[in-house]
């Protein structure tokens, strides 16, 4: 028969309980904590772990961590180096507040990581709700002491309870600028820019809801000498934020698709949520090739339910293209259309089939912007700009289906 | 003689110091009762801690004398907990923060332990063997059900079924599980 000596921190509750009294303690405010949805009660044993959060990195420059890129040089911070930093972020889901970590190597590196604060505790509050102390020599980033213009910037994303869904993510960007640091603005995938006073050591810590690739699209970092330096984050050509910043869209499989008997040549692709896998085909968007036309579309998203607009220009080579709503400017996915062998063709009679082809087909560049629901095509701007010249397209108009 | 811990309930009416006999005697049998329902020994301490702080709080509600009238007291309170967080996911915290109190962080031993109290693993082989037998329409809507967590709804757009059909499926494959575990012996609980 179990006994309370087989669970201590269970012994330790019960001491707590008959010690409190609820009429006496005042409600105190905690922080919801975002728990894993474990299967229930029957369930697959291959399936169910304590699963903690699942930590993806990017450190500066690469969207691959470290350990994926197979670079580990076993560089961590020397025991007893550690030191945690003063910044904090509040968690965007009401959770633990994040902070820094700093230490060095025996190499003299500087190693950062980050983490949240149980009491004095450094470590991470899991997807299942359980605190995970990080271990002394644990770190994200390892690099050389920073200092102006060449700061430590590290991304860092961590899922929600469900892995396919956005809702609870958090996406850390935290580092170092040396300690002439004085600013950095993180602009956020919503468009709103996210600002954080680094500590007089120049470690900073910015905390955002949702994916890494839709929640931070770069960091401006500021120096007390005046010089200034723009990191990119999350953004890259293949992908666009959600206008939500919750998570980010990017071009799948590509498909070119035929209309017998219509002599309009288009281009599309398949516009998808990145982390988002098992859904059907993500929703095709094409380009016109006739005139230089900007198409837009009102869409579904499969991530939240809701709808979007989306544009889409056919672009070419040395081109970059801008797309602007009142004052804000939103990222261009860039992607290739029809650069696939297979091709979905629609016959007559309106069945869809795959057909194969052996040779690639290479279709015009798209570039598509992804924009709240309800934005109509006379509030769009599209701009093509090539040699430093900027040319308004005058053809925005609706896609249709 | 030690005292009876209905008694000790009953008392920690008017003494809360008395609910601690209550507690040491049941806590440890909840935590191995919902270890073997939820399969996991975190979230079977973080279920058990809050069943007794429901428990703690509306002590004075029971009106019971008898031992096992606790006991049903408060599997009752077990029940709600567990069924809510089958529900949501994930287990509830209000009655904690109400009292301004948490449970401390299991050490990787405590959660071996109750793995071994509950005997988890050969549930979880149990569980795995009997789920390959379910029939493949069945097995899958299992899996998309509870692991992967889909409304009905999206459940039969996968599976190209009516969402009755879907429910029924889900619902016909638990029982089935849940017969074959008690037949085999593993399927009974605290």
């Amino acid at each position: 028969m179990p006994t309370l000596d087989d669970v201590p921190s269970l012994r330790e509750f019960g001491a707590r309980l008959v010690a409190a009294d609820e009429r006496s303690v005042a409600r105190r405010r905690r922080g919801t904590t975002t728990v894993a949805a474990l299967a229930g009660a029957i369930v697959a044993a291959a399936s169910f772990t304590g699963a903690a959060a699942v930590a993806l990195t990017a450190a500066t420059g690469s969207p691959v961590p470290s350990f994926a890129r197979g670079d580990d040089t076993g560089v961590f911070p020397a025991p007893g180096t550690s030191r945690i930093s003063t910044v904090r972020a509040a968690d965007p889901g009401s959770g633990l507040p994040w902070t820094v970590r700093v230490g060095r190597s025996r190499g003299g590196l500087v190693c950062i990581g980050v983490g949240q604060l149980d009491g004095a505790s450094f470590g991470i509050r899991g997807a299942d709700g359980r605190f995970r102390t990080t271990s002394p020599i644990g770190s994200d980033d390892c690099g050389p002491a920073p200092r102006a213009a060449a700061p430590v910037v590290a991304l860092r994303g961590f899922s929600g309870p469900r892995a396919d869904d956005p809702a609870g993510a958090a996406t850390l960007v935290f580092g170092s600028g040396g300690s002439g640091l004085r600013s950095v603005v993180v602009r956020a995938g919503d468009g709103r820019d996210r600002t954080a006073r680094p500590a007089a050591d120049g470690t900073f810590v910015v905390a955002l809801p949702g994916w890494p690739e839709g929640a931070a699209s770069a960091a401006t970092l500021r120096w007390a000498d005046g010089r200034e330096r723009v990191v990119r984050l999350g953004l890259a050509d293949g992908n666009a934020p959600d206008p939500s910043g919750m998570f980010s869209w990017s071009n799948d499989a590509l498909f070119r698709v035929h209309v017998h008997g219509r002599n309009s040549p288009r281009g599309c692709l398949s516009l998808v949520p990145v982390r988002v896998s098992g859904r059907r085909l993500g929703t095709l968007i094409c380009v016109s090739r006739v005139a230089r036309r900007a198409l837009v579309r009102d869409v579904r998203t499969p991530v939240d339910g809701g709808r979007r607009t989306v544009v889409a220009l056919e672009t070419r080579k040395g081109e970059r293209v801008t797309v602007r709503v009142g004052r804000r400017d939103f990222p261009v996915l860039v992607g290739m259309t029809a650069d696939d062998p297979r091709r979905v063709v629609r016959t007559r009679d309106g069945r869809r089939e795959v057909v194969r082809r052996p040779e690639a087909v290479t279709g015009p560049r798209a570039a598509i912007a992804i924009l709240p629901a309800g934005v109509a095509p006379g509030e769009i701007d599209v701009r093509v700009v090539r040699d430093g010249r900027s040319t308004q397209i005058t053809d925005v108009r609706g896609a249709g289906r | 003689m030690a005292e009876p811990p209905h008694s000790a309930l009953a008392r920690s009416r008017r003494d809360p110091e008395a609910f601690s006999a209550f507690y040491a005697e049941e806590a440890p049998r909840m935590v191995v009762f919902f270890a073997r329902r939820v399969l996991d020994p975190e979230t079977a301490l973080d279920l058990t801690a809050e069943t007794f702080a429901a428990a703690f709080v509306s002590r004075r509600s029971f009106r019971g004398r008898e031992q096992r009238q606790a006991r049903a007291w408060l599997r009752t309170i077990a029940e709600r907990q567990l069924a809510a967080y089958l529900k949501r996911g994930y287990a509830d915290r209000a009655m904690r923060r109400r009292l301004g109190i948490e449970r401390p962080a299991a050490t990787n031993e405590e959660l071996q332990r109750v793995d071994e109290l509950a005997a988890l693993e050969g549930l979880r082989e149990a569980v795995a063997r009997e789920l390959l037998d379910l029939p493949a329409g069945e097995r899958e809507a299992v899996r998309l059900r509870v692991v992967d967590e889909l409304e009905f709804g999206e459940i039969a757009e996968r599976l190209t079924i009516t969402e009755a059909a879907a429910r029924q499926r889900v619902s016909r494959a638990l029982r089935r599980l849940g017969e074959r575990l008690r037949a085999s012996g593993e399927g009974v609980v605290a």
